[in-house]
């Protein structure tokens, strides 16, 4: 009875201990696992030779938006605040991504100068980008009697264009991606461009690693 | 700005701070325990300062000094200069592949600074490192870029780039430029 027992107390330590063992090694893996943020705009960040990293759309906004405030045009602009609609970026890398992630830089920045406004309540040139903000302003135009459509409020003042290229190279190991940004900024009235500027960022390199 | 100013500045695991006040008038202050050992033109060092700061450089490489970010910024109104600003040495190899030699500052678009820096690299190997612009305002907070981001320069041998960024704002009033030393 006593030799039964303190086998019984063995074997439950026996099991105890192995489940406690197991959990701890079933958590081993978890705890080595290494999360962390990172500054954004820091230079601890994955780079990828085959795809566009977050650094990569920073530096081509800011290329273009140093090209654009250096150039004089901001004084030159119609109307200013002028108003400014943006058309769709034509992406013609391998990779498909939201392209606003690099046309939101630029439109901030170009809003933080204080020379241009981002038109959102427009309805005739695809669209109003915001619709609350689009039927507010119908509705406060038809209690002043005013024709929304047929005034020129939002009609831009200026346009821009963009398009996003690359193009890729191998030598041996080495891969070579080179990410463009074309764009161009259209005064409406003329319908000439102003201003046109070209960003291009190379990458080099065998795999993902962190930093530059 | 730095042409012709030759004065002792140290490469040190500590901090060096110069201040260019735009006319060639520099004023070197070290913040620790500081060993003198080059001029702040690189064409002003002598070979056996080259030698020994290198050496000292190495060791104190070592002990992690290449981690350390070394800033330039623009200065206050009391240096009454065109182009003041102030240069804070901390790591002091990074100081050799990435020397500031010159800073321009000028408008564009009637009220938006632009600063353009013109760096050189000492070094006979290419080297690479990166900077990064930020904007401040005349109460000295940040003013938000949203493209500003860590850009990485490849330097040639002997070769000068400049370095440019424009303020985010007509609010934007002073920069300041962080280097950091990449492995090459």
């Amino acid at each position: 009875m006593n030799h039964s027992a303190r086998s019984c107390s063995a074997s439950t330590r026996a099991v105890a201990l192995a489940s406690t063992l197991a959990s701890a090694l079933a958590f081993l893996p978890m705890g080595c696992q290494k999360a962390q943020y990172v500054d954004p705009k820091g230079n601890e960040l994955v780079v990828n030779v085959d795809r566009m990293n977050i650094q990569d759309w920073s530096m081509l906004s800011d290329q273009v938006i140093q090209s654009m405030v250096t150039s004089g045009t901001l004084a030159r602009l119609p109307n200013q605040p002028a108003g400014l609609l943006l058309n769709p970026v034509v992406n013609t890398t391998t990779q498909q991504f939201d392209t606003d992630a690099i046309m939101k830089k630029i439109r901030i920045a170009l809003m933080n100068t204080g020379r241009v406004e981002v038109i959102m309540a427009d309805d005739l040139f695809g669209g109003a980008e915001d619709r609350i903000a689009r039927e507010a302003q119908r509705r406060k135009d038809r209690a002043a009697g005013v024709d929304t459509d047929a005034s020129n409020r939002n009609v831009p003042d200026i346009t821009i264009t963009a398009k996003l290229l690359e193009d890729r190279a191998r030598a041996g190991n080495t891969r070579q991606v080179a990410y463009i940004l074309q764009m161009s900024l259209t005064n409406t009235t003329s319908g000439r461009a102003m201003w046109e500027g070209e960003a291009q960022i190379v990458k080099q390199g065998e795999r993902a690693s962190v930093g530059f | 700005m730095s042409d012709g100013a030759a004065s002792d500045t140290s490469a040190t695991m500590g901090t060096t701070k110069e201040i260019y006040d735009g006319a060639n008038h520099m004023h070197a202050e070290t913040t620790s325990t500081a060993i003198p050992t080059t001029t702040a033109n690189p064409a002003h060092r002598t070979a056996g300062d080259r030698c020994r700061a290198l050496a000292l450089l190495a060791g104190l490489a070592l002990l992690g000094g290449c981690a350390n970010a070394n800033l330039a910024q623009s200065g206050t109104a009391r240096f009454g200069s065109n182009v003041p600003f102030e240069r804070i040495t901390r790591n002091g190899w990074l100081e050799y592949k990435a020397n500031i030699i010159g800073v321009r500052e000028g408008t564009v678009s009637d009220n938006i600074r632009r600063v353009a820096i013109d760096v050189y690299s000492d070094q006979a190997n290419t080297q690479r490192f990166s900077y990064r612009f930020e904007w401040f305002d005349a109460g000295g907070m940040p003013v938000s870029a949203p493209a500003s981001t860590f850009t990485s320069v490849v330097m040639q041998p002997k070769q000068t780039v400049t370095l440019t960024s424009v303020a985010p704002s007509p609010a934007a009033t002073d920069w300041r430029v962080t280097f950091l030393d990449e492995k090459h």
